[in-house]
């Protein structure tokens, strides 16, 4: 084990590698930070340079891509409102309102530190214990990934700002936009209304860059810099920094997201998002300033961040030890070693442990560099707020526009994201909470698709979700997690000053 | 400071749409005026995604013939609805040779039954194949008792079996032709991907999969797979024995998988034939059948007249089969 340690230390010590994760994390946390733009687009574009590498730079400048995209999609979510990538969602939440409250400096420090420990945690948990996770994982069927959706999607109701009912009617109609498109079950086409391109269903960045960040453009249309009051003031920047004391009152959300993190990425099918989307839940329901989550709560960033970014290492287990891909990006990098001339699976660990182990320190040093160059970088960032929003919503269209435009190359997708955009707006303007609605495109093919399939094993019974142990404990999880909120929100009513305060 | 600042943020911008844009072809601008082919970058439209193999082969393709053709390739994918997006942007894209992709038997035999599209074989030209595939049906024999095609036959209860593909998919379609015809109850569990009807089985999830080799060899390798049988003519060599085809054990079913690529066929001739030299010249070079002979993918290198009758009778074929499956 040491031995292959050591193998992998001396694979990594080449000028070129880290050169590679440099490049890697420097593009990656750029392109993260570009809505529209995510860290599979990024693999995908520096994929051709990748063939003229050796093996080993050739993957850690995929996986520089990969961490580094998924830390600097926070970047945006905290900053614009809008996420840069899908994991990135949750972060949103609690990081707008500080930069609102003109505290980004210290959301953004956070999400750094919190992405970091994510994905060191996984980091090591990819280099000591892959083959036993992937021994757990490989036991996972569609009946358990059916109850791990369900899990997440018990989710909506403290993500709804209060009000479950508009929450869960988001969450509907994200499960219809998932499920638009052929149903790869039965080969049928579902609701594209005969329109060829829409066969192919809705690709998530377009449904992300619509329902985000054009919908966060056409609700700033009304700004005018005139009578901007932040204008008139002379704007002046909170320096406030990220205080010890904050950092330790954070310390356990980001030790038991990385732990959901990892886990939930060594699942393949599910990925950053519902991990950071479960943390998120978790840290609102177990903190003491649980009820703050939402409006600007350090802990949630740590949260959401840690367990997004814990998914980068433990999706590799999969991949590196099985041959799976557990995401979009994963999926790719299985692409990119086979162009490599590596075929993941158990005997690349025998064959060549020196790739393998090479892969797997280097994921440690990616993450230890993207710490280094975080800490360059985040007082450059939080300058972001400071470019006139004018010429800021000018580039935010170019990026929303061409990042959507070149994932599918098809100005259908371009327009499908405005439609998105409108229809976004509309539902801000009722009141709608945004985030209900990707939790449900997220996951309810995932559902849909995995509930059928257990009913096949099953022959229609549904004993099969309590019968295995895995599927029992998700199941208890999600309907832990209903009762939970139902209690919360029914609780604070017997108060005799919330009643007083309240509606009835 | 403010502004400065504001000027490397707009630097830094358009530098990172001149890199959105590499991924961007110049559709439109048809061939150049004094008829030479090629003037410019060629694009091949993948229908399928990042990583599996036929995206692979045509990356692979796209590097070793671009110093050959003397333009830059590109590989893009274009994915969705089982393959069919991506033959619709081909026949939409412009007739100068400029739009090259690949394509697969079923996608002219099968899939049209299933979902409706508006291309024909004869709308293209078929260039040169890419590699066959082989078709198998594997078991677990440590989970499911199965580790022949006689325990197949005796094993009694339903059978379930993984595969990456619904109705419409060759897999699909063959596996239940077959079943039938054995007169097994069996019913299909479609997964999202190959590896994950290989992992399916594995773990004990279905008792058989439906899949093409040469990635669960590390399974097999370990006892956790066998392959039963195949859906190939012919009996089929692999390392760890002779696999018999259904054919020859009195199933009369057959399928061989078939990647290739193609062309519109009303592409002006000129560029047709710079495109085949091309790709002959790929196949003949080492750096090329090496990768192929190291991935595990044996080159099909039939050329038009071979692959469209190919396809032709395996029309013919598919007919048959899916007839069959309706009448239940």
């Amino acid at each position: 084990m040491f031995a292959n340690i050591l193998l992998g230390i001396q694979t990594l010590a080449s000028a070129e590698s880290l050169l590679a994760i440099l490049v890697g994390l420097i593009c990656g946390i750029i392109i993260g930070a570009i809505p529209g733009l995510t860290a599979d687009l990024a693999i995908i574009l520096c994929l051709p340079i990748t063939y003229t590498m050796d093996p080993i730079p050739a993957i850690l400048l995929c996986l520089g891509l990969y961490c580094g995209g998924t830390y600097g999609g926070s970047v945006t979510a905290i900053l614009i409102n809008t996420p840069g990538t899908p994991a990135n969602a949750a972060t949103l939440l609690d990081g707008y309102p500080l930069t609102k409250q003109g505290k980004p400096l210290k959301a953004l420090t956070m999400a750094l530190y919190a992405s970091f420990v994510g994905g060191v945690f996984s980091a090591l948990v990819l280099l000591f214990a892959a083959p036993n996770i992937a021994k757990i994982t490989m036991l996972f069927g569609p009946p358990e990934y059916f109850c791990i959706a369900i899990f997440g999607l018990s989710i909506i109701a403290s993500v709804s700002n209060g009000n479950i009912a508009k929450g869960l009617i988001g969450a509907i109609l994200g499960v219809f936009v998932s499920i638009i498109g052929m149903d790869s079950i039965s080969g049928t086409v579902r609701f594209s209304f005969g329109i060829r391109k829409l066969a192919g269903g809705v690709p998530l960045i377009v449904t992300l860059v619509g329902l985000f960040a054009l919908a966060e453009l056409i609700s700033k249309s009304s700004y005018n810099p005139y009578t901007d009051p932040a204008r008139k003031q002379k704007l002046t920047l909170d320096r406030e920094k990220l205080t010890w004391a904050e950092i330790k009152r954070c310390l356990r959300h980001m030790f038991t997201s990385s732990i959901i993190g990892t886990l939930v990425g060594a699942t393949p099918g599910t990925g950053g998002g519902i991990a950071a989307f479960i943390s998120y839940d978790q840290a609102k329901k177990t903190s003491k300033n649980g009820d703050n989550f939402g409006k600007g709560e350090i802990e949630g960033i740590a949260a959401s961040e840690s367990a997004n970014n814990a998914t980068t290492g433990s999706t590799m287990i999969p991949l590196l030890t099985l041959g799976i891909p557990g995401d979009g990006v994963t999926a790719i990098l299985l692409g990119a070693l086979m162009l490599q001339g590596m075929v993941p699976g158990p005997s690349l660990f025998v064959n060549s442990p020196d790739l393998i182990y090479g892969i797997m320190v280097g994921l440690l040093v990616v993450n230890v560099f993207m710490l280094i160059i975080g800490r360059l970088f985040t007082p450059l960032y939080a300058n972001i707020t400071r470019i006139p929003y004018e010429l800021m919503s000018a580039m935010i269209v170019v990026y929303c526009f061409a990042g959507t435009y070149s994932s599918n190359s098809s100005t259908f997708h371009v327009m499908a994201a405005v439609i998105i955009g409108i229809i976004s707006y509309i539902l801000r303007k009722l009141d709608f909470p945004i985030v209900p609605i990707i939790l449900g495109v997220v996951l309810g093919q995932l559902t849909e698709l995995n509930f059928r399939r257990s009913m096949v094993m099953s022959d229609g019974s549904y004993r099969i979700f309590i019968t295995r142990p895995f599927s029992l404990i998700f199941l208890a999880l999600a309907v832990f997690s209903i009762v939970w909120a139902v209690y919360r929100s029914i609780k604070p009513k017997k108060t005799p000053q919330n009643a007083a305060g309240g509606t009835q | 400071m403010k502004r400065r600042f504001i000027a490397a943020i707009m630097a830094l911008s358009v530098a990172c749409s001149a890199l959105a844009g590499c991924s961007q072809n110049n559709k439109g601008n048809s061939a150049s005026a004094d008829g030479t082919y090629p003037a410019k970058p060629v694009t091949i439209i993948c229908p399928w995604g990042v990583g599996g193999g036929a995206d692979v082969i045509a990356r692979k393709v796209a590097e070793i013939g671009e110093q050959y053709l003397g333009q830059p390739i590109v590989v893009e994918n274009h994915t969705g609805a089982s393959g069919t997006l991506g033959m619709a942007d081909a026949l939409d894209a412009d007739a100068d040779g400029y739009t090259v992709f690949t394509t697969t038997g079923p996608l002219f035999s099968l899939t049209p039954k299933y979902v409706p599209v508006e291309y024909e074989l004869s709308d293209f030209t078929l260039l040169k194949g890419m590699r066959s595939g082989s078709l198998v049906m594997l078991s677990n024999p440590k989970k499911s008792g199965i580790s022949s095609f006689e325990d197949l036959k005796t094993h009694g209860s339903k059978i379930k079996y993984g595969t990456s593909g619904g109705p419409g998919s060759d897999q699909y379609v063959l596996a239940t032709a077959a079943f039938k015809m054995m007169g097994i109850e069996a019913e299909a569990v479609v997964f999202e991907s190959a590896s994950e009807a290989i992992n399916a089985i594995v773990s004990g999830q279905v008792d058989m999969s439906i899949t093409t080799p040469p990635q669960y060899y590390d399974f097999e390798k370990s006892g956790d797979i066998k392959t039963i049988a195949t859906f190939d003519p012919t009996a089929l060599e692999t390392p760890f024995g002779t696999v018999p085809s259904l054919k020859d054990l009195g199933v009369d079913v057959e399928f061989t998988g078939m990647d290739c690529f193609a062309v519109r066929a009303d592409v002006p001739e000129e560029a047709v034939s710079a495109l085949r030299t091309m790709l002959d010249k790929v196949y003949a070079d080492e750096k090329f059948t090496s990768f192929m002979e190291e991935m595990g993918y044996p080159i099909n290198d039939n050329d038009t007249e071979q692959l469209e009758q190919f396809v032709a009778s395996q029309m013919e074929q598919m007919d048959q089969y899916v007839k069959m499956i309706a009448e239940s």
